[in-house]
């Protein structure tokens, strides 16, 4: 249902012309762990850094992916900036395997793997896989899956499965201490796993990346404890060890391992200069020459010859052979325009191009005069932008030599729904893949037909109006603790705010139930049971659906058994059913029932 | 001249940052709680609680109300607790800015029997 709302929203926003404009756009408030930033450098496993499709089998060659993925538009009024794809795909493969990769291996393109085309390889179906057996081992790196992933019973008996397991973490976690979970005898478990101790946030370098697409650094204020390392140290250091084993002994295919231009030892600043990008021989760009190794000064400097690399193109321009590194950058000098719509274009550094407002060009009309005078986000001078970095250097429509706003999609314009989408094209309303209700109230598709649901024998899930589970649960963080509590649920002063799981209910339920405040009860998907303490609050009420009552209970998920007695992951009641799109599990809806628990063992 | 805490409850999201930067500033330990059925917690000011958020809810007109309240010492001008004191100068007060101190006599007051006295 998030999705349909977010994309209600979109439309709704576009058709009242609130895109490209100071307070514009729908804001969707993104995850807590670096999620612009992570997404930007391609964490999941759908992209390249830097939003390029993942290569699948259907193109084998550089050639095949980059004519199936940069459109093509004969509107000259169209800047169809995804035209320039080649240019920044080539210069990441540039960047990862610097003078090997040549345009005879598709610049290293033939060394990458390839995904079967259709297949998900996300999270749900990752250990969906596992739990066939079809994963012999892995790297957890800050993530908790067996506390935080939907149907939490299920990737715990997954990980049992499992030959091997690494994890980085600051702390013991449910994940790296699944082998001795309550009801597990340790001694069955074959899975051997190292747990390598992560230096936490404040003792290193790096950079974090907000919504608004602001690149900023952060500085190491202590010393990792102990042996704790930045988890970029374990990746760089454990790859050069395989890489010197396969220079050793060799291997099926060395060449990916080999042939990588891969660092020595894991330097934040280094690093950043490689995202940014770098010449790779001297080269002339117009009249301007630039020598080997040094910064590229913006993505529209990147080529598809070879001669640039660089690890995402977004972050090009990001830090420069004068001013060094923008993301230090914490100046909030601001023009008398700028300051009127709280733009700060000096403090850290916005991709694209220190842009702070996408599509700004929106703002405009044909003459480059702001539809809003008093909230400009650009405006056109007579003969140069003024305001915000515009979006695209070319003078307005009118000229006859402006380009469209809406310079990323093909055609030029923005779209009321984006094609390629596995669902839509209009958003609709679906009732969640458990529901308290028989039949749809005004369609006669009751969930979203193209919703993704793993099904190994633990993956139930619970008919529509079930008897059994009548009351439906949602799940939500809280200020308290952090994503999966692993790292808050280890910190003293937070967990004597928030000690233990509750779930919250509306007093007429718990009337209902004979349940009091306070009281720990049970409450039972068909995945799983998990014991809670009651919050009867009135800030719940029972809802009428269709003629008839339903309740609603609400939980956090930050509570895992690693903390004692403060309970166990509420996930194991949640079901492993995914967005069409993105595969985003659907904690937010599922069927429950509750009652006083007879004998208390979590709390 | 006395000084004052102001303290705006309309702007109050009961994020408990002040509760817990608090404790941490004064180097405080946590002290064992559990969950009773409210976000309040600590149950009430402790030795090691010098600052705590206080939850209330209640229906009006059939809309909610969410009240929270930071509650600290308030240094009173006229300090309940310390005219309640049975020890001489167990709790003093600052001339120069009002603030009310508690001393290492202030342990030795029967706190039962001084609801006034807050456990600074």
């Amino acid at each position: 249902m998030g999705v349909q709302n977010i994309r209600l929203s979109a439309i709704i926003q576009l058709l009242l012309g609130n895109i490209g404009v100071a307070g514009g756009g729908i804001n969707a408030l993104r995850g807590e762990p670096n999620v612009q930033g992570s997404t930007d450098h391609a964490i999941l496993y759908h992209i390249l850094p830097g939003y390029h499709a993942m290569p699948h089998a259907g193109w084998p060659t550089l050639a095949d992916y980059l004519k199936a993925n940069t459109p093509v538009t004969k509107d000259p009024l169209s800047a169809n900036w995804w035209g320039n794809r080649p240019k920044y795909v080539v210069s990441l493969l540039k960047s990862w395997f610097g003078d090997n990769g040549t345009e005879a291996n598709g610049f290293g393109y033939d060394f990458l793997p390839k995904l079967e085309p259709g297949e998900d390889y996300s999270y749900i179906f990752l250990f969906d896989r596992m739990y066939k057996g079809k994963v012999k081992g892995g790297f957890v790196y800050g993530t908790n899956p067996a506390q935080s992933a939907p149907n939490t019973h299920k990737v715990r008996a997954s990980l049992d499965k499992l030959d091997w397991l690494v994890v980085g973490e600051l702390h013991h976690t449910e994940t790296s201490e699944f082998w001795h979970r309550p009801g597990v005898d340790p001694k069955k478990i074959k899975t051997e796993v190292f747990l390598l101790p992560s230096a936490q946030r404040g003792e290193k370098d790096g950079t974090v990346s907000n919504s608004g697409r602001w690149h900023m650094w952060h500085y190491k204020a202590a010393e990792p404890l102990g042996e704790s390392r930045p988890m970029g140290a374990m990746a760089v250091d454990i790859m050069n060890a395989v890489r010197a084993l396969y220079a050793k002994e060799g291997g099926a295919f060395p060449d990916p391992i080999l042939k990588l231009d891969w660092p020595k030892a894991y330097e934040p600043e280094a690093l950043a200069k490689r995202i940014n990008g770098l010449f790779t021989r001297d080269t002339k760009i117009g009249d301007k020459e630039y020598k080997k190794g040094q910064l590229v000064p913006g993505f529209a400097n990147l080529q598809a010859d070879g001669s640039t690399s660089s690890y995402n193109w977004l972050y090009c321009g990001g830090y420069t052979e004068t001013e060094g590194n923008l993301s230090k950058r914490r100046d909030l000098t601001q023009t008398p325009m700028q300051a009127a719509i709280n733009l700060y274009p000096k403090f850290s550094w916005a991709w694209p191009v220190n842009r702070r407002v996408l599509y700004n060009r929106a703002s405009v009309d044909k003459n480059g005069k702001p539809f809003n005078p008093a909230k400009a986000v650009i405006a056109w001078d007579g003969s140069k932008w003024v305001g915000d970095v515009p979006d695209g250097p070319w003078p307005p429509l009118a000229t006859g030599k402006g380009k469209y706003p809406f310079i990323m999609t093909t055609e030029g314009h923005a779209q009321l729904f984006g094609p390629g989408r596995e669902d839509g094209p209009l958003p609709e309303h679906y009732e969640p893949a458990e529901t308290p209700v028989k039949a749809h109230a005004f369609s006669r598709q009751l969930n979203n037909p193209c919703m993704k649901v793993a099904t190994s024998e633990m993956d139930k899930l619970a008919a529509p109006a079930d008897p059994r589970f009548p009351i439906v649960l949602t799940t939500y963080s809280m200020t308290e603790h952090w994503c999966g509590g692993g790292d808050t649920r280890n910190t003293p002063a937070l967990l004597e705010a928030e000690p233990q799981l509750y779930v919250e209910m509306s007093p007429q339920l718990a009337e209902e139930k004979g349940i009091k405040n306070g009281d720990v009860v049970v409450v039972e998907s068909i995945r799983g049971k998990v014991e809670a303490v009651a919050m009867v609050t009135v800030r719940l009420r029972p809802f009428v659906v269709q003629g008839k009552v339903v309740h609603e209970i609400g939980m956090p998920f930050c509570f895992g058994w690693t903390t004692p007695k403060c309970g166990d992951a509420t996930n194991r009641l949640t079901p492993s059913v995914g967005d069409p799109n993105t595969t985003i599990p659907e904690y937010k809806a599922c069927l429950v029932n509750i009652a006083k628990a007879k004998k208390v063992t979590e709390l | 001249m006395p000084k004052a805490f102001l303290i705006d409850t309309t702007r109050c999201t009961a994020c408990r940052g002040c509760q817990v930067a608090c404790k941490e500033w004064k180097g405080f330990p946590a002290v064992p709680t559990k969950q009773r059925g409210t976000h309040q917690n600590p149950p009430d000011l402790t030795h090691y609680n010098f600052k705590l958020v206080r939850f209330a809810e209640h229906v009006e007109n059939g809309q909610i109300h969410w009240n929270f309240f930071p509650d600290q010492c308030r240094h009173c001008l006229d300090p309940g607790c310390k005219s309640g004191a049975s020890l001489p100068d167990s709790i003093i007060q600052d001339k120069e800015t009002g603030a009310v101190i508690y001393t290492e006599k202030t342990a030795k007051e029967d706190f039962e029997d001084h609801p006034l006295l807050l456990p600074l």
